[in-house]
């Protein structure tokens, strides 16, 4: 084990967020191509690895496929031009079952076992949160593309970081605005009633209020409901 | 399934099963009897030396792929998806396998890992009778839960070591007890294999390649078939086959209290999971025998013998195993058709090196057979097909084992009636839970 090769130099949570503040528009769909900058003056030969944790199987395993035909489309393009600073890019793809549990050994073995400088790749929520204590107590940068509220308000860590999408308080307090000036000052609200549905009610309706709008009536869906149909004569006629 | 009138092809479905039913009262008894004479096609001329090295043959072939496959599973890609392991398990063998047992027959006999190395191993001690299939259903059971209820059963490495596991493990068995007993009575892939054999239409009959109506080898079991762990294993594969699916549903979900938009993952629901899968199996084997039992005090009232229970029961467990098969491949045609390029992709850079041994230039995994109506109308059909011709083939069978049981016509319908109520049932379940709401 002491021969075990280590990359010649581990990115760590400052150069890669130095990096990405240096822009170059370098942070693709999917956070791919952080660790431009702190490479520069590094001249070596090994691949940069990334940890994929990848929603293989499991409730996430439709959106996991395409996360995978883009990342491997996305470092084919990087490596066939030469990879970064002439570094290959190398994907570690681990399945996390769409687990939060399963998400944390992932995480663990892209540190331990793969020697991994950066992992990508979660969307599910849970997973994410899973898996990001585990991130920060191994200082192994972590990007997300999770759009829940967790990540930017600061309820994770600082190795867990979303690039390159917004969550829902963000996009529902943006889209308010403009609502309220085009479609109208009076909206019924219709969300799935767990978590997910109560970002959207709890933001939108104090976003659409502030700027002068009504919400008429709050229509909660149980989860379990698989037609949502019955449900509509319930919008008030004004809305 | 949102999309598809799947309530009127519910009602199909069951209507063709109680018609089934209708029919078999109207017809005279020697129907099921011709309909299950299997035709002798062709003699077979054992050649006892040709044929045990043939067979040792494939077995040892098996053997090696299988050793090359833990090879990649232990130090290839750790992507289930790319992995040959994983694709090869729970794709090649699990599904595929399984599902074309029901055609070809009885293969795995020939081509298990284990006969071309412990084929003539006798033991160094008696597996005891009273052990029955117990020990295969334990390790079916076993298998089962590491399927439905462990949080990465598809994980190569993971994987790699149970393969590797159950190998050596298996063959310890066989040197214990001798590989012919416990590959009947203990190996529970054997016993899986040799159960969906019994409702190929080819077989081997008195000494000739024989073909007939789906299930006839039904009537002809091996003895360890027809006792209680026998029977107790085939009520198992069909109640855990219905379980792996219902575990699936908005209903299962809701009933374990959890959120069916919000499914917390698999490690979250591990007891339940194992719990279902137990109960279901405890409950289904206790309506089999309820409704064995009402039909046949009816049946013994009527023709004045004493067939009893656990003969009834024993032997009536053979009719249900065309539904388990059905199930088999109605639950697992989706995942197959989408796992199998996979294996596609897998098997032309199985080393993952960038080869391509089978040519196939840039393959592209699909999934839009999901995406539009008439090719998920199709799927859902296909899948619907397989669960009410199951029904009907298991309709009857059971009819022809209780024509046996009770040779008097009358006697044997009537001791079909609350079997064909459950019949019924349990094709409105299949056809629902093909249908129902996922979340898992």
């Amino acid at each position: 084990m002491s021969d075990k090769k280590q990359p010649a130099v581990k990115f760590n949570r400052r150069m890669v967020l130095k990096s990405m503040a240096a822009g170059a528009g370098g942070v693709a769909a999917a956070g791919l191509l952080p660790g431009l900058g702190g490479y520069s003056q590094v001249h070596s030969a090994e691949p940069i690895k990334i940890g994929f944790q990848v929603h293989r199987t499991g409730i996430g395993a439709a959106y996991g496929r395409w996360y995978d035909r883009t990342t491997q489309a996305c470092v084919q393009k990087i490596n066939d031009a030469g990879g970064i600073n002439g570094r290959m890019i190398e994907i570690v793809a681990e399945d996390d079952g769409t687990d939060p549990k399963r998400g944390a050994e992932v995480v663990e073995k892209f540190a331990s076992q793969h020697n991994c400088d950066v992992s990508f790749g979660t969307l599910f929520s849970h997973v994410v949160y899973g898996s990001a204590p585990r991130a920060g107590e191994l200082k192994m940068p972590y990007f997300v593309v999770s759009e829940g509220h967790h990540v930017a308000s600061g309820a994770l860590n600082r190795y867990t970081l979303q690039p390159g999408i917004t969550d829902v308080k963000s996009q529902v307090e943006a889209m308010a605005p403009f609502i309220s000036e085009n479609l109208g000052k009076k909206v019924t609200m219709i969300f799935p009633d767990f978590a997910f549905g109560h970002d959207h009610r709890d933001y939108f309706s104090a976003a659409f209020e502030a700027k002068g709008g009504t919400i008429l009536e709050k229509i909660a869906i149980p989860p379990t409901e698989t037609s949502f149909t019955k449900y509509f004569p319930k919008i008030p006629r004004d809305t | 399934m949102l999309l598809l009138p799947t309530d009127i092809y519910i009602s199909s479905g069951v209507l063709t099963v109680v018609l089934t039913i209708l029919a078999l009262i109207v017809l005279p008894a020697s129907f099921t009897s011709t309909l299950f004479t299997p035709k002798l096609l062709l003699h077979l001329k054992p050649v006892p030396g040709w044929t045990n090295r043939l067979i040792n043959l494939l077995s040892l072939t098996t053997l090696t792929i299988v050793i090359f496959l833990l090879f990649i599973g232990f130090t290839g890609t750790h992507d289930p998806l790319r992995n040959l392991l994983p694709l090869s398990v729970w794709t090649v063998f699990w599904i595929a396998l399984v599902s074309l047992h029901g055609v070809l027959g009885n293969v795995w006999r020939y081509i298990n890992p284990w006969c071309g190395i412990a084929g003539q191993w006798c033991g160094k001690f008696a597996l005891p009778d009273s052990a029955g299939c117990w020990p295969g259903l334990v390790c079916f059971l076993l298998f089962s839960s590491f399927t439905l209820a462990d949080t990465a059963p598809e994980d190569p490495f993971r994987l790699a070591t149970v393969v590797t596991g159950y190998l050596l493990f298996t063959l310890i068995c066989c040197y214990l007890f001798g590989t012919n007993a416990w590959l009947a009575r203990g190996e529970c892939f054997s016993m899986v294999m040799q159960r969906m054999a019994a409702i190929s239409p080819l077989g081997l009959f008195q000494g000739h390649v024989a073909a007939g109506f789906c299930g006839w080898k039904g009537l002809y079991p091996s003895t360890h078939l027809i006792t209680v762990s026998g029977a107790v294993f085939t009520l198992a594969l069909l109640a855990i086959g219905s379980f792996d699916g219902l575990n699936e549903t908005f209903w299962w979900l809701q009933l374990i209290g959890i959120n069916p938009l919000e499914f917390p993952g698999r490690s979250a629901v591990i007891f339940e999971t194992v719990a279902g899968l137990l109960i279901s199996a405890l409950l289904l084997i206790i309506c089999f025998v309820f409704c064995v039992w009402t039909g046949s005090l009816a049946a013994n009232r009527i023709a004045g013998t004493r067939v009893s229970l656990l003969t009834a029961s024993t032997e009536l467990s053979i009719a249900i195993l065309p539904i388990a098969l059905a199930y088999h491949i109605a639950h697992y045609l989706t995942a197959f058709m989408v796992n199998i390029q996979y294996t596609v992709a897998a098997l032309t850079d199985p080393l993952q090196n960038g080869r391509d041994l089978l040519g196939l230039g840039r393959f592209y995994v699909t999934t839009g057979f999901f995406n539009t109506q008439s090719s998920v109308r199709t799927i859902w059909l296909t899948q619907a097909a397989s669960v009410v011709v199951g029904h009907v083939i298991s309709i009857l069978l059971a009819h022809r084992i209780a024509l046996r049981l009770w040779p008097q016509p009358r006697a044997a319908t009537v001791s079909q009636a609350p079997m064909a109520a459950f019949m019924v049932l349990y094709t409105l379940l299949g056809l629902w839970l093909l249908a129902a709401p996922r979340g898992a």
